[in-house]
């Protein structure tokens, strides 16, 4: 995926660290190699996204931008594994890069203390070889959407419901986008749902499956143009194949060709 | 004829419920029958299932028998159908 893996070793350390996953099929040394040389942008790290950023870090991606902003609240704590408890009412980025760093020193961070804007979505998606969209609110995630199919940068779409989570694999120019998917600004979304962290981990393993993937080359993202939908309940997973939209105003044919 | 059909989202959530046998007359299309069925729950559920024509919304997912169904073709509904509701969602 990037010509910068050439250029990349691995330390002895790091070596040790990450031998078992090098045993992964298809994966291996050069795989390894791949994944530190890229960076990938997580948009809100909190329960979905932090999970999201901690796998990245624990599997060894060269650099990480977390963009979240606020302090934290109480009710962040049942499922967002990167606050701590002792950082209430604190920048929820200080904990964040904090977290991070104690787990995997060896992962550049770059910390951004505000969430997706359309202010500062172009910068920050253009230093980033792949974009998970973790944000509750539809306004952010469509702002990532858009500048991902403008500068082509493949975008893993990661989001839950009460017991329920779907995953999208976005690549520009070939498949779905966001606005593919949902063409409006669904009504009725409000800011606070029903949420368990595991619902929002599962999510966020399963499209950081699918950024390795694809950083790294030891396999096709499965979820290129299909819509992965679970339900927790009933323990239910289906793949549904969600189709480019010609007239899609963000990746529409005559628009973006 | 009856259909089934299950939410999903927060479909469920404002429904109380995961799915539902719903009776439909002959002929009637899955709108008729969904927007009689939206009329026994909080107003929020139609709001998200239908535009303000009384179509069905681009940001509602709806899957017949499993298959993605085209909402400017759906197909004649059948005995038996199972019908699913995937609103949006962006929790994260």
């Amino acid at each position: 995926m990037n010509n910068r893996a050439t250029a990349v070793s691995l330390s002895d350390e790091e070596r040790a660290v990450y031998e078992w996953q090098m045993w992964a099929r298809g994966f291996g040394e050069e795989g390894q190699k791949r994944l530190k040389a890229a960076t990938a942008l997580v948009s809100r790290c909190g329960g979905l996204g932090g999970p999201v950023a901690l796998e990245l870090a624990a599997a060894g991606i060269g650099r990480l931008i977390v963009a979240h902003g606020g302090a934290i609240q109480p009710s962040d704590l049942n499922r967002q594994i990167l606050m701590t408890a002792d950082g209430v009412g604190k920048p929820r980025i200080e904990s964040i890069i904090r977290r991070l760093h104690e787990f995997n020193p060896r992962v550049e961070i770059e910390g951004v203390a505000e969430n997706i804007t359309e202010a500062n979505a172009a910068e920050l998606v253009s230093k980033a070889d792949i974009v998970f969209d973790c944000a509750p609110l539809f306004r952010e995630r469509f702002a990532l959407n858009r500048e991902c199919v403008r500068q082509r940068r493949p975008m893993i779409e990661c989001a839950m419901f009460g017991l329920e989570g779907q995953v999208m694999t976005i690549l520009p120019g070939q498949t779905a986008c966001l606005a593919c998917l949902y063409p409006e600004d669904p009504p009725g979304w409000k800011r606070q749902f029903p949420v368990f962290g595991a619902v929002s981990a599962a999510a966020a393993c399963l499209g950081v499956m699918e950024g390795i993937k694809l950083l790294s080359g030891m396999a096709p993202a499965a979820l290129a143009g299909r819509l992965l939908y679970y339900d927790l309940a009933s323990m239910d997973f289906q793949k549904i194949p969600v189709s480019r939209r010609a007239d899609c105003e963000v990746c529409g044919r005559r628009e973006n060709p | 004829m009856r259909i089934h059909v299950k939410y999903m989202g927060q479909l469920r959530h404002l429904a109380q419920r995961d799915e539902e046998v719903v009776e439909t007359a002959a002929n009637e299309t899955l709108e008729a029958a969904l927007r009689r069925v939206a009329g026994a729950y909080d107003a929020a559920f139609g709001q998200i299932l239908f535009d303000p024509t009384g179509g069905f919304r681009p940001s509602v997912t709806i899957l017949i028998n499993d298959a993605p169904a085209h909402k400017s073709a759906l197909p004649p509904l059948r005995d038996g159908d199972m019908v699913t509701l995937l609103p949006a969602i962006a929790g994260g």
